[in-house]
């Protein structure tokens, strides 16, 4: 296990030139190991309708907007297929500061129980089309890797999601139905701690592994903005600026 | 309607195969939740169209048994055969067409076969008709000519035979006609008679047609011969080409088709107004201005070059709409230099904003007051020379008389246009033959220039008729031409009386011969300033300060290129050049303090708009100022280090005035005076000193300014001050308010307080974000990432893993067929068990019905006896 580890740092040393990020970088990934029980944030993005469906000959990511007669071809409920909402919510998490600071570990559950681990490395696409795009290569190849980089930044790997959680991390679920408490003051200063946060446009999330459901404002936020909300608590609570 | 119909027409088909599936009772089965088994899909992907999602399993092993039946099991059965029946009758394994059906169509296939038999004896068929044992089908009509032609011949007979022998009634016609030979002629005669008629034609036929032959095989001969009279009319290569070269155009014509397209009239473009002219001068120089100030700071970020930041918003593709601009000259001043030597002027006239008015007057000022470079020595040039040149010289004094503005290229460029305009219109006067040979050495050049002629009219002259769009080569020979006015100028300095209106006049020459070919020139100019520093410090290793020559070519460099730049082939080293002039260069006498202050002008005009930092020349200053410090036998005043280290017993009261109530004076030093062999410091006036020592404070005036922005102001001007406080305190001469003033400029700027120094601020090292690889998604999800192997490698890949298939798939197949054949085994053995036992169960039955009868008997027997 060791030796495997290193030989990978190794490589992934070597494939970086110049910049001194590389190292740094690799420092900044081992905090995001499983079994180091370091101050991170973990969010779960459950419920994403990450869903592909072929129309002609080419697959396509399940879009309420695309595939309108499909969907009501096959008696489902548009409000059901947004993958957009995913998107915004991996934008606003992989270009947040504590991303950058290496600090934020992502996970998405999809609705047909595909869990996909987010390299905090990874630069997810501007336009939705090409997400899209991305997200059907994923669903199919099981893993994408990097244009210049040898690690896998999008990867499917087996759930439950409690099993990649480090040990005795607090799960936190969001619900705006909860009691509103303050982000800041749940999140602890050494300790990792996960949320859980539905990617879904209605209905509430209930996983059995969230210890609590808390409500992050009083006013109903989107995926996204929760998201940015639980990061920049993180972010001053751990001054990161 | 057609819709309708359509829909009809499948619904019917529909009907029919559900009709017949429920024939099969299929239909039935497919219903039947029992029988459906459902195979599970592991990813559901909508939209997509799975083949195998339900199965029959009860149907398709039915299937397969009735199969196997069909085929297994009768080789099972006649496996130990050597012969068996094979029903070869129709439809006989068909079990689709009725029995009926098959009666109906056996009973044809009977009769046909019938028929068939019966046609054999029909003989006439199919046979084929001949002629002269040829198949008449294969006979081509038209193949044999001749042959038709003498069929012709022999087949025609001759009309009058054909009058009398077949329509006119043959021979009896003839009887009516000729009674009087009727009885002498019998009819074998007249048979004889047609028949030597007959050949008679014949023959005589034969004959024209041999004459005739022989008439054309004459000709034949006669043909070659023929041919050669007519012969021209055929056309060979040969002709062509003598044609061609025979109709060449003379020069006749040429010229009349050359006046047939000449250009008469081109239309002009429209001239455009003044404000125009105005504005696109303007816009020209600005852009030039904006390339000078990017070159200046060009490099000095080259070695801070950070990767270029992408914005977080930024797709992730090559596309960008301002790509950086990468310059790559090696000589960058290429198109510029044109105004590279005026927009410094132009620069100080226009920009007020960066400089204030000020310091417009401290540029101008050195021109009129310090500037020896040019202006002394050019005035002295013009009262000494006494041959000027008629033309250029009144347009040329106004540069000699000191004003270095008006050496503008602009007004330069403007005179040589005049003086190509009056050389274009007068080209009778010139002295050189209209046809000259371009000057192979710089002796040559020499020879032409004969004193009566101005030297620009004879180069203008060389310069139109090699002009480089004129011909081959002529790049090179401007090129030669350079050199050649380069030395020119050069020696025109060394002379006793330097001519210097000379080398002015030839500085628009080598202006725009530079602009013409900035690469060469500049490689010239390297290669000669090589040579020079060689001779100075290699070869002599001396003290000595550069002779007028060498200074007046770093005016030439300056006037030439751009001064500005950050780095530049020949700039940088002229400057280092001078540098080290200045740092190793002894100061012995009044004539090198003198080079010294010409040195120190030109560096200031070298980085007054760079506003490089040249301590030497602030040092050479101090020095040369420290030079004027009256010094008493026991005071020694503390001179700064950088000035005590150049002073010696010899120097160290150089410029102290003799006379202390020396009155002040105006006017710059005479450089030419100053300069000249024959100088030498007893005959040196006060007056002369005085004007050093002025120059010397304008200087480092100017200087004082240049540099107000420099953070190190107060280290760097430190003695510069020092030395002039000490001045002040010593002199008591005019000079004083010259001192004062400097001190007063450089306190302006003194003392400023400066940022302390502070670590970079480090920003926290960010993740860097990889961009995910965005492959095809053509292929089928979850397919095995295709390896990039070669197509024959692909192909055998794909033909093992289909062989593993096949071999799986019939490997299930013979252990199914096996399977059926132990079950069927198994039946016949049962079968016979069965068999035997029944048989075994009737013997016992028979003898226990013997037996019993057996003991019926006895037991009558028995009874009997009883």
């Amino acid at each position: 296990m060791s030796h495997l580890g290193k030989h990978k740092i190794q490589y992934y040393e070597e494939g970086n030139d110049e910049d001194s990020i590389p190292t740094k970088g690799l420092n900044l990934l081992r905090k995001l190991n499983k079994h180091n029980a370091d101050k991170r944030l973990i969010v779960i993005l459950v419920h994403a309708s990450l869903e592909t469906v072929k129309v002609g000959k080419s697959y396509e990511l399940l879009n309420c907007d695309k595939h309108k007669s499909i969907l009501r071809k096959n008696k489902r409920d548009p409000g059901s297929c947004r993958p957009d909402i995913t998107h915004q919510c991996l934008l606003m998490l992989l270009d947040s500061p504590l991303n950058r600071a290496g600090l934020l570990q992502v996970y998405v559950e999809t609705t047909k129980n595909v869990l996909i681990e987010i390299n905090p490395q990874t630069r997810i696409p501007r336009t939705f089309d090409r997400f899209c795009g991305l997200m059907v290569q994923l669903l199919h190849k099981l893993s994408v890797r990097g244009t210049d980089a040898p690690v896998k930044l999008l990867k499917v790997i087996k759930g439950p999601v409690t099993t990649h959680l480090p040990a005795g991390c607090q799960c936190i679920g969001t619900s705006f139905s909860a009691d509103v408490s303050m982000v800041k003051d749940i999140i602890p200063s050494d300790k990792p701690i996960a949320f859980v946060i539905g990617a879904m446009a209605h209905g509430t999330i209930k996983e059995d592994y969230t210890e609590k459901s808390i409500s992050i404002s009083s006013y109903p936020l989107s995926a996204a903005l929760a998201c940015t909300k639980i990061c920049s608590a993180a972010e001053d609570k751990w001054n990161i600026i | 309607m057609a819709k309708n119909k359509k829909k009809g027409l499948s619904d019917k088909v529909r009907k029919s195969k559900s009709n017949a599936n429920s024939a099969f009772g299929l239909d039935k089965v497919k219903n039947n939740p029992f029988e459906i088994k459902v195979n599970k899909q592991k990813h559901n992907i909508i939209g997509r169209k799975v083949k195998h999602d339900l199965g029959l399993p009860g149907v398709s092993r039915s299937k397969a048994n009735k199969k196997r039946k069909e085929t297994l099991l009768q080789e099972y059965k006649y496996r130990n055969k050597a012969n068996n029946i094979k029903d070869e009758r129709f439809g006989a394994s068909d079990a689709q067409i009725s029995l009926e059906e098959k009666m109906l169509q056996r009973f044809s296939l009977e009769r046909k076969k019938k028929h068939e038999k019966m046609s054999q004896f029909n003989l006439n068929d199919d046979e084929e008709l001949t002629h002269l044992g040829q198949s008449l089908s294969k006979i081509n009509r038209f193949d044999d000519f001749m042959d038709s032609d003498g069929d012709e011949a022999g087949g025609t007979m001759s009309g009058e035979y054909v009058e009398h022998a077949h329509f006119g009634g043959g021979i009896f016609k003839k009887k009516v006609d000729d009674p009087v030979e009727d009885g002498i002629k019998s009819r074998k005669d007249v048979i004889e008679e047609i028949i030597a008629k007959s050949k008679k034609a014949k023959f005589e036929k034969q004959a024209t047609k041999e004459k005739s032959e022989e008439l054309r095989d004459k000709l034949d001969d006669a043909w070659e011969d023929f041919q050669k009279l007519i012969k021209p009319a055929v056309r060979t290569s040969y002709d062509k080409e003598e044609a061609r070269e025979k109709s060449k155009p003379d020069d006749y014509d040429i010229f009349v088709k050359q006046m047939l397209f000449e250009r008469k009239a081109a239309p002009t473009e429209r001239s455009k107004t003044d404000e125009e002219l105005t504005a696109e001068r303007e816009a020209k120089m600005r852009k030039l201005e904006e390339e000078r100030r990017l070159r200046m700071l060009m490099d000095q970020e080259e070695g801070e070059r950070k990767p270029k930041h992408q914005s977080a918003d930024a797709l992730d593709d090559d596309f960008s709409f301002d790509k950086e601009e990468v310059e790559v000259e090696p000589l960058s001043f290429l198109p510029q230099d044109e105004e590279d030597t005026d927009d410094e002027d132009k620069a100080d006239e226009d920009e007020s904003k960066t400089h204030s008015d000020e310091d417009v007057d401290d540029l101008v000022l050195p021109e009129e007051g310090s500037d020896l470079g040019d202006q002394g020595i050019g005035e002295d040039g013009i009262s000494v020379d006494a041959d000027e040149p008629e033309d250029g010289s009144d347009s040329y004094s106004d540069i000699d008389s000191g004003n270095e503005d008006d050496v503008d290229v602009e007004s330069l460029e403007e005179e040589f246009v005049e003086k190509i305009e009056v050389t274009v219109e007068n080209p009778v006067k010139t002295t050189t033959p209209s046809k000259s040979k371009f000057p192979s050495s710089y002796s040559e050049f020499v020879s032409l220039l004969s004193p009566g002629v101005c030297p620009s009219k004879v180069v203008a002259k060389l310069r139109k008729e090699f002009s480089p769009g004129l011909g081959k080569g002529n790049k090179a020979k401007m090129i030669e031409l350079f050199t050649y006015i380069w030395e020119h100028c050069c020696i025109a300095a060394q002379k006793h009386v330097p001519e210097l209106n000379t080398i002015s006049i030839l500085t628009s020459h080598l202006y725009e011969l530079c602009e013409m070919n900035t690469e060469s020139c500049a490689q010239c100019v390297s290669e000669r300033l090589k040579s020079l520093h060689y001779k100075l410090f290699k070869a002599e290793k001396s003290t000595q300060w550069p002779s007028l020559e060498t200074m007046i070519q770093f005016k030439l460099i300056k006037l030439l290129f751009s001064t500005s730049d950050f780095r530049h082939n020949v700039v940088t080293p002229t400057l280092g050049f001078m540098c080290n002039i200045l740092n190793n260069c002894r100061v012995l006498s009044l004539k090198d303090v003198a080079r010294g202050l010409f040195v120190c002008t030109l560096v200031y005009e070298y980085v007054c708009f760079s506003k490089r930092l040249v301590p030497e020349c602030l040092n050479f200053l101090a020095t040369v100022i420290s030079m004027a410090i009256r010094t008493g036998e026991t005071t020694q005043p503390e001179i700064p280090e950088v000035a005590m280290i150049r002073r010696n017993r010899k120097n160290c009261s150089l410029l102290v005035c003799k006379d202390p109530t020396q009155s002040d004076v105006t006017d710059k030093p005479n450089l030419t005076k100053l300069l000249s062999q024959d100088y030498t410091d007893e005959e040196a006036t006060d007056e002369e000193r005085c004007q050093l020592i002025r120059t010397a404070f304008r200087l480092s005036d100017k200087f004082a300014n240049l540099y107000s922005e420099v953070p190190a102001y107060d280290e760097i001007f430190f003695s510069l001050s020092r030395v002039c406080s000490l001045f002040i305190k010593s002199n008591d001469c005019c000079l004083q308010q010259h001192a004062s003033s400097l001190l007063e400029t450089i306190n302006l700027c003194c003392g400023r307080p400066r940022e302390p120094l502070t670590f970079g601020k480090a920003k926290p090292k960010a993740l860097r974000l990889y961009d995910p690889k965005v492959e095809d998604t053509v292929g089928e999800p979850f397919q095995k990432r295709s390896r990039k192997l070669n197509a024959s490698k692909r192909e055998r890949e794909r033909l093992l893993h289909k062989r593993r298939r096949e071999m799986k798939g019939a490997m299930r197949e013979i252990r199914k067929d096996s399977k059926f054949i132990s079950r069927q085994q198994q039946k016949e053995q049962t079968e016979m068990d069965e068999e035997r036992a029944a048989k075994v169960k009737r013997l016992y039955g028979l003898l226990s019905n013997q037996e019993g009868e057996v003991k019926e008997i006895q037991r009558k027997k028995y009874k009997l006896d009883l």
